[in-house]
């Protein structure tokens, strides 16, 4: 049934391809000119004019050259920074901790030892166990003290002289060991509110921060093996206002979503619970 | 017409193992579907946390996204490789090496997700980091599907060199589009994983740009639903036609479709990206109007397979405008696939035109409705064709017969229904603002507790979708297992006029791949050269401690 | 039936200029939407660094939620962070345009406000920027729409849209949502 010739001439073939490739080309071509012209230069300019944006500006703006919307003036703002913690986690810190000293930081830590236990882990339990903590916690509670964004009465003293290494040494020192194991407890609504959270009251599951998942802010501690008391009354201190170097108030935020009574059964579910 | 066998002995057990590997993955994947919706509805789910939920989403989307369409096309692929071009495979060593570097990939990636320490859905959002080996599974996957892309190329150019001046059979020509518009497509996500995922979740960097990531799985996150799609459309030109007992109403619009979806579903992907902050509002009009062509390949399609129906409903006797419609014969799976399909493909792709629309994007976007298009379009347009597919070509891979094709047309039929059903709602929840990627919602709230009724129709239509899906693994146990008979030779869809030569730019891809570079530069050269230009501040990776 | 190749490809073709009228009229209104109605998609190429995002001046925490500037303007400063807006309710103007400024300092998270034009992607590393106008008072939930973490499911915001003489800026031009 095939009506055409299966051998054509090279010259032929050839022609055959130009044409359909300059159709094609003519295709493809008028098309992208269609869009380029009216998303670069018809609708930003117009769209532009009508807020008062001179053309090459909405033009800018449409390609991303210049920040904004062809839609719109852009805002300003004159607020001052008045941050509730002095630490970002840039590359240098990141890598301060990285490098830290864990020698040192031992060396360092016979200072702590009279509260925190000479091996990290406190007998008097309104002060917390250090050792198992992450780096990047304590590396952060420490700075924080240091700069006033965190204050307790020993810390904040404690803390004035110490230099961003030794800080990043005693951090890396005390995440190098051992956290307490403890039992377990059976207590279902601080499972629940651990693993599931309470999405009627925007509070998310505790531990999808504190069990070491991706999805947490690099500071976020980890609460397994901490003392209740430590652990209830930091939350009471954050549901109070009293502590507030939590950034952009995530701990706030959540303490005071959080009744008395399940603060008391989360600092007991943790301070009970296994490492997995 | 020679059987597979008689051409190539050793073949149908490669095409048997990719798919068979394919199809249980899905099976499975499509339980841990049905307990998601579950576990999202008012309806008390077991073992519904956050965790387990994420764990799941991620299950289902890697298998679904990665593993069944990736393995179920290159099985198909090699099957008509084999078939449509009566010669051996050439190097089929080197097909077992890409099938054992998928497998590889599938069990590095599935362990750490099963212990839940890559829960970062299919679409990775860094600056999350999981446990590495579950990016370097899917690489290992992409990468030996690159072995089964050579492999395809490299039969097309020896049949061609055999057969100068022949027109490539339609089937294995649209064959190698799909292969060429998948080496396209993987680039994006594979720069991605290379140069930005994999160093950050090894710990070699501290930050990523994520502006930059977002931009490059853009670049597959479109073209790659063509790749999963194209495989229906194949049998739409090659094998519905012949099974309902017509013809192809014209090959050359068929090549002309394939290579309209290799051009235009790359340049579009920054229509993923409408919503975002890192791109100005040109480059999204000019990928929007890219995207306006997709589709025109699929309106082509649509004409070319009713008119190719029509001929075979007339030729059974089928009288009027529309009389054909009831001569066809519905009772063959294929035709019943394809007839469901296209339902489906109307629905799906009218909620795509609002995905696609610039302004209308933003009532939609990130909602329920998003996931039903892609349900709809991937799930069910697509989906409903490789059952077909696999069903139309069991019995050449095995030499047994069809005893009955009742169960398989239940299992079509189920999926269809199931597959309305379930989205359906989720078009009408999206429009009142139902949000996607949450473990479950507060129906205590009552703009929540509206949407309730609709959750639970779309929970049964999920359920209506496991059964099809466990079904389906059923009907092709039992279909191997069934009465050896001689292996059926394969044949596909003869044209009204079957071309005896074709112009050579309708017989290969160099000056269309020159196209595509074209086109890739201009939507997406400056969009990712801004990052590089003036680098964007990075956030920190988030790993798992 | 068709009586020959060329008049199937003539079909074919009409068919095609059918479409292509088609996908032009579809183009037609997105152009007539963005030209006579402004609707374009949020686009807002202004980069911020989301390792010091709080020691920034416009998103330190002091300076968040909704301000009123002295030419009247209405602007409203939002992080979404994992797992929290901040503020947790934003209090908007009824029938009054306001900006609304997105930016994170971890993760990409997103959002929408149903019934309104309001969604957008916060992505780290930029200021994600919203133009809208609330036509409906009361509240309405301001969810992240985008996969952040396990804590997602919970990271639900609210909108407070206030009439005129509930919309009252303090003595710094900043409103709060209304206790309950």
């Amino acid at each position: 049934m095939a009506t055409e010739p299966l051998d054509l001439t090279p010259e032929q073939r050839a022609a055959e391809d130009r044409t359909f490739r300059r159709g094609a080309a003519l295709a493809v071509g008028v098309v992208l000119v269609a869009g380029i012209v009216l998303g670069f230069v018809v609708l930003p300019v117009v769209q532009g004019a009508s807020v008062g944006l001179d053309a090459w500006s909405a033009i800018c703006r449409a390609i991303g050259v210049q920040p904004g919307t062809p839609i719109a003036r852009q805002p300003s703002s004159e607020a001052a920074a008045t941050p509730v913690s002095q630490v970002s986690w840039g590359p240098a810190t990141l890598g301060a901790l990285r490098n830290g000293n864990v020698a040192r930081g031992a060396q360092l830590s016979r200072v702590c030892d009279a509260c925190h236990g000479a091996q990290g882990l406190s007998s008097d339990p309104q002060f917390p166990n250090m050792s198992g903590q992450t780096a990047y916690a304590i590396y952060k509670q420490l700075h924080d003290f240091r700069s006033g964004a965190r204050k307790n009465y020993l810390m904040s003293i404690v803390a004035t002289y110490r230099s961003d290494q030794s800080i990043a040494d005693l951090a890396v020192y005390y995440a190098s060991r051992q956290a307490l194991q403890h039992g377990s407890i059976e207590d279902p609504v601080a499972a629940n509110l651990a693993v599931r959270g309470d999405p009627a009251r925007s509070i998310a599951a505790c531990n999808a921060c504190h069990l070491g998942n991706p999805g947490a802010p690099v500071e976020t501690p980890n609460l397994i093996g901490q003392h209740k008391e430590y652990l209830l009354n930091q939350l009471q201190a954050f549901a109070h206002d009293t502590r507030h170097n939590d950034v952009y108030a995530r701990m706030r935020t959540i303490s005071t979503a959080l009744t008395s009574d399940e603060m008391e059964r989360l600092a007991a579910y943790y301070a009970a619970t296994p490492r997995p | 017409m020679r059987s597979i066998d008689d051409i190539d002995r050793r073949t149908a057990p490669l095409v048997l193992a990719h798919l068979w590997l394919a199809v249980v993955a899905f099976a499975a994947a499509a339980v841990l579907g049905g307990w998601q919706m579950w576990a999202r509805s008012p309806l008390p789910a077991p073992f519904s946390t956050p965790h387990n939920y994420f764990l799941s989403v991620t299950l289902h989307g890697t298998v679904m996204a990665y593993v069944l369409p990736t393995f179920f096309i290159m099985g198909f692929g090699y099957f008509v490789a084999v078939t449509a071009l009566e010669r051996p495979l050439p190097a089929r060593w080197a097909a077992w090496i890409g099938f054992g570097m998928g497998v590889v990939g599938v069990v590095l990636a599935a362990v750490p997700v099963l212990m839940g320490r890559a829960s970062v859905l299919y679409t990775f959002y860094p600056p999350l980091s999981v446990a590495a080996s579950y990016y370097i599974g899917i690489i290992l996957v992409v990468v030996g599907s690159w072995i089964w892309s050579a492999l395809m190329i490299l039969a097309m150019t020896a049949w061609k060199r055999e057969n100068r001046g022949e027109a490539v059979p339609l089937v294995m020509f649209a064959t190698v589009a799909n292969v060429m518009l998948w080496l396209w497509t993987t680039v994006g996500m594979g720069c991605e994983l290379l140069f930005q995922v994999i160093p950050g979740a090894l710990g070699w960097t501290e930050t990523v740009d994520v502006g930059l990531s977002r931009t490059l799985f853009s670049w597959t996150l479109h073209a790659i639903v063509y790749f999963w799609l194209l495989p229906a459309y194949i049998a739409f030109y090659t094998l519905a036609p012949r099974a309902a007992g017509g013809r192809l109403y014209s090959d050359t619009m068929g090549r002309i479709a394939f290579i309209l979806f290799l051009l235009y579903s790359l340049p579009v992907g920054i229509h993923h990206l409408f919503m975002d902050p890192e791109h100005g509002t040109g480059f999204k009009f000019l990928q929007t109007v890219l995207t306006s062509l997709v589709t025109i390949p699929t309106l082509m399609t649509v004409f070319t397979i009713s008119a190719s129906l029509e001929i075979a409903g007339r030729l059974r006797g089928g009288h009027g405008p529309f009389g054909w419609l009831w001569t066809l014969p519905w009772d063959r799976p294929m035709v019943l696939a394809t007839g469901l399909s296209f339902v489906m493909l109307w629905f799906g792709g009218l909620g795509g035109i609002v995905n696609m629309s610039y302004g209308m994007n933003a009532m939609i976007h990130n909602t329920s409705w998003v996931t039903a298009h892609f349900h709809l379009i991937f799930g069910g347009t697509t989906v409903i064709m490789y059952f077909a597919i696999a069903y139309e070509i069991w019995p050449t891979l095995t030499g047994r017969a069809v005893q009955s094709a009742r169960a398989m047309n239940m299992q079509l039929w189920l999926w269809f229904i199931g597959m309305m059903v379930t989205t359906l709602p989720w078009h009408w929840l999206g429009l009142q603002g139902q949000w996607r990627r949450v473990a479950e919602f507060n129906y205590a709230d009552p703009i929540v507790a509206a949407w309730a009724p609709y959750v639970i129709v779309s929970v049964i239509g999920g359920l209506v979708l496991v059964v099809s899906a466990l079904m389906f693994v059923w009907n092709l146990f039992k279909l191997q297992r069934g009465e050896v008979s001689v292996a059926a030779p394969m044949s596909y869809a003869v044209a009204v006029y079957p071309p005896g030569r074709v112009p050579g730019m309708l017989n290969g891809f160099t000056s269309w791949n020159v196209a595509v570079l074209v086109l890739m530069l201009v939507a997406y050269g400056y969009p990712i050269a801004q990052f590089f230009i003036e680098p964007a501040p990075q956030a920190i990776v988030q790993r798992i401690r | 039936m068709a009586s020959s190749h060329q008049e199937i490809l003539r079909t074919e073709l009409r068919w095609g200029a059918v479409m292509g009228v088609l996908v032009a009229g579809i183009l037609g209104l997105i152009i007539y939407a963005a030209l006579a109605l402004h609707i374009s998609p949020p686009s807002n190429v202004e980069r911020i660094d989301p390792k010091t995002l709080q020691l920034s001046d416009e998103f330190t925490e002091q300076n968040l939620g909704t301000q009123v500037s002295g030419d009247g303007r209405v602007t409203a400063r939002i992080v979404a962070t994992q797992y929290a807006f901040l503020p947790p309710c934003v209090a908007v103007p009824l029938n009054r345009p306001i900006t609304l400024r997105f930016a994170s300092p971890d993760v990409i998270h997103g959002l929408l406000i149903a019934g309104t034009n309001v969604n957008t992607m916060v992505v780290p590393g930029y200021v994600s920027q919203v133009h809208a106008t609330f036509t409906q008072p009361g509240e309405t939930p301001m969810p992240c729409h985008e996969f952040c973490g396990l804590g997602h499911s919970a990271m639900l915001g609210r909108v407070q849209v206030l009439p005129a003489d509930q919309f009252k800026p303090d003595a710094q031009g900043r409103v709060a949502c209304a206790k309950h």
